[in-house]
């Protein structure tokens, strides 16, 4: 049992127009377990969230951002290999790019 | 001045205007910027540079919140409110500060001007909806979608997903953009009021005498705004509703003195009197939408704004259409429709670099 700890950088240092959660998807019952963050920060424009104490599993974390131009970066403490996307590097980035007012991604690990 | 081929030059962008109706006085205008949305709830000092033919000024803005999500909000998915303020000045540096735009009846743009809005923002988290049998369906077609394409059964075992993921189904099923984005996301709102008011001299010569006058009143409007974005995250419904006074320069015309002995030293090219004060209450309307192409790569952007004037009756719309080819290229280009009743002014507008944005 160990906690995940997620590290955000919004590029605007606000915390306004975006949100990141852990979730666990349970492959077997199609079903989605969502795992809150406690939140603190920001320390040098670095928001973290950390979860309660979790089984070792494959765990994803995802992001969301509202408003244009929002952009965040997204780490999970350790840097834990990413799972899906295969060969995706942290950070993950989420971004609004003028073509879409919402946007989101969820990338997976082993914990 | 009528110009059959204008070349407009900005750092924003260019545009080639040509004009459609015989009386139209054709001057390139840009495509309208997502007003109000301008004033989206960021915190900080902005300052920003603005250089056109048609409107030249820098601005300096700061902005702050009142109220926002708590962390144990942020901790808990559901909705998000926040209430922003926002002050700021513009500043014409240069050309003609004339700033008015027909097509969309903007009429408080003269001179430096002084504004401050209260914005708030509304939007609900859901990451409950990755699990949605909605989405669960698409990640399904996107794996499928994987191995149709797999060469080998080592590609067709990598088609497996851990769990339900947006870049899963765009990498897969690009097609599936909007549909995806429509059972993963909520609509939102955004909105506020802002207040302005505007500073500039104006100059006129007396008939008779060519004696040299000059006043500075002040124009001032309130504006109140509200944006909703769809769940299909390339829209927003926007109205706007605008109540302006503000002075409006009289045109020049030649201006002699009673007895006219040398016309070069006894006439001159003047506004003939003081600015007259004029009062527009207009309400605006505008639905902007982007359609991305099925391949994933580019699409169209649109922006339709309709401007009624309830006060003196004038209308206008102008529809921008924009052409985004890849996310590379600097060329950009689109072509603008507008209409405006003031002066039966139907103009068509071509761009070559200015981006869609909501």
């Amino acid at each position: 049992m160990a906690r995940i700890v997620v590290k955000v950088t919004p590029k605007n240092g606000n915390d306004i127009g975006w949100d990141v959660y852990c979730v666990r998807w349970k492959t077997d019952e199609k079903s989605l377990i969502i795992h809150k963050l406690a939140w603190s920060g920001p320390n040098d424009g670095e928001y973290t969230g950390t979860s309660a104490d979790l089984p070792q599993d494959v765990y994803g974390v995802f992001a969301a951002v509202n408003l244009t131009g929002k952009k965040i970066s997204v780490i999970v403490e350790d840097r834990p290999l990413v799972l899906q996307p295969g060969g995706a590097i942290w950070p993950m980035k989420v971004e609004l790019d003028g073509t879409t007012t919402q946007a989101a991604d969820t990338w997976y690990f082993s914990h | 001045m009528r110009r059959n081929f204008a070349l407009a030059t900005s750092l924003a962008a260019v545009f080639l205007t040509m004009p459609v109706c015989a009386s139209a006085q054709n001057t390139p205008t840009q495509p309208p910027a997502a007003s109000g949305r301008g004033d989206d709830p960021l915190s900080g000092i902005s300052f920003s540079l603005d250089v056109s033919e048609e409107e030249s000024k820098s601005g300096a803005s700061i902005s702050g919140f009142f109220a926002k999500p708590t962390p144990e909000e942020r901790s808990n998915p559901g909705r998000r409110t926040s209430l922003g303020w926002k002050l700021a000045i513009d500043v014409p540096i240069g050309g003609t500060d004339d700033l008015l735009d027909r097509a969309t009846l903007d009429k408080l743009g003269q001179g430096t001007k002084l504004s401050g809005a209260i914005t708030f923002l509304s939007y609900k988290s859901d990451p409950g909806k990755l699990g949605s049998p909605e989405f669960i369906a698409l990640m399904d077609r996107a794996a499928q979608a994987c191995r149709d394409k797999a060469e080998s059964e080592q590609e067709r075992t990598g088609c497996a997903y851990y769990g339900p993921s947006p870049s899963f189904v765009l990498k897969h099923l690009p097609s599936a953009q909007l549909a995806m984005q429509r059972a993963l996301f909520s609509g939102y709102w955004s909105g506020g009021l802002k207040g302005s008011a505007s500073f500039k001299r104006y100059d006129w010569v007396s008939a008779g005498t060519l004696a040299k006058n000059s006043s500075k009143p002040t124009g001032y409007s309130a504006t109140a705004w509200a944006v909703y974005y769809p769940s299909d995250a390339v829209s927003a419904w926007k109205i706007e509703t605008e109540y302006a006074s503000a002075p409006e320069q009289m045109d020049e015309v030649i201006i002699c003195k009673t007895v006219v002995v040398t016309p070069n030293l006894d006439c001159v090219k003047a506004a003939p009197s003081a600015p007259t004060r004029k009062d527009s209450l207009v309400v605006r309307g505008e639905y902007r939408r982007y359609f991305p192409f099925s391949s994933g790569k580019g699409g169209i952007g649109a922006a339709l704004t309709g401007s009624l004037d309830t006060l003196s009756g004038d209308y206008g719309f102008e529809l921008p259409v924009y052409f985004t080819l890849s996310q590379t290229t600097d060329v950009l280009p689109g072509i603008k429709l507008g209409y405006s009743s003031k002066k039966d002014d139907f103009t068509v507008s071509l761009f070559i670099k200015t981006s869609f944005g909501f």
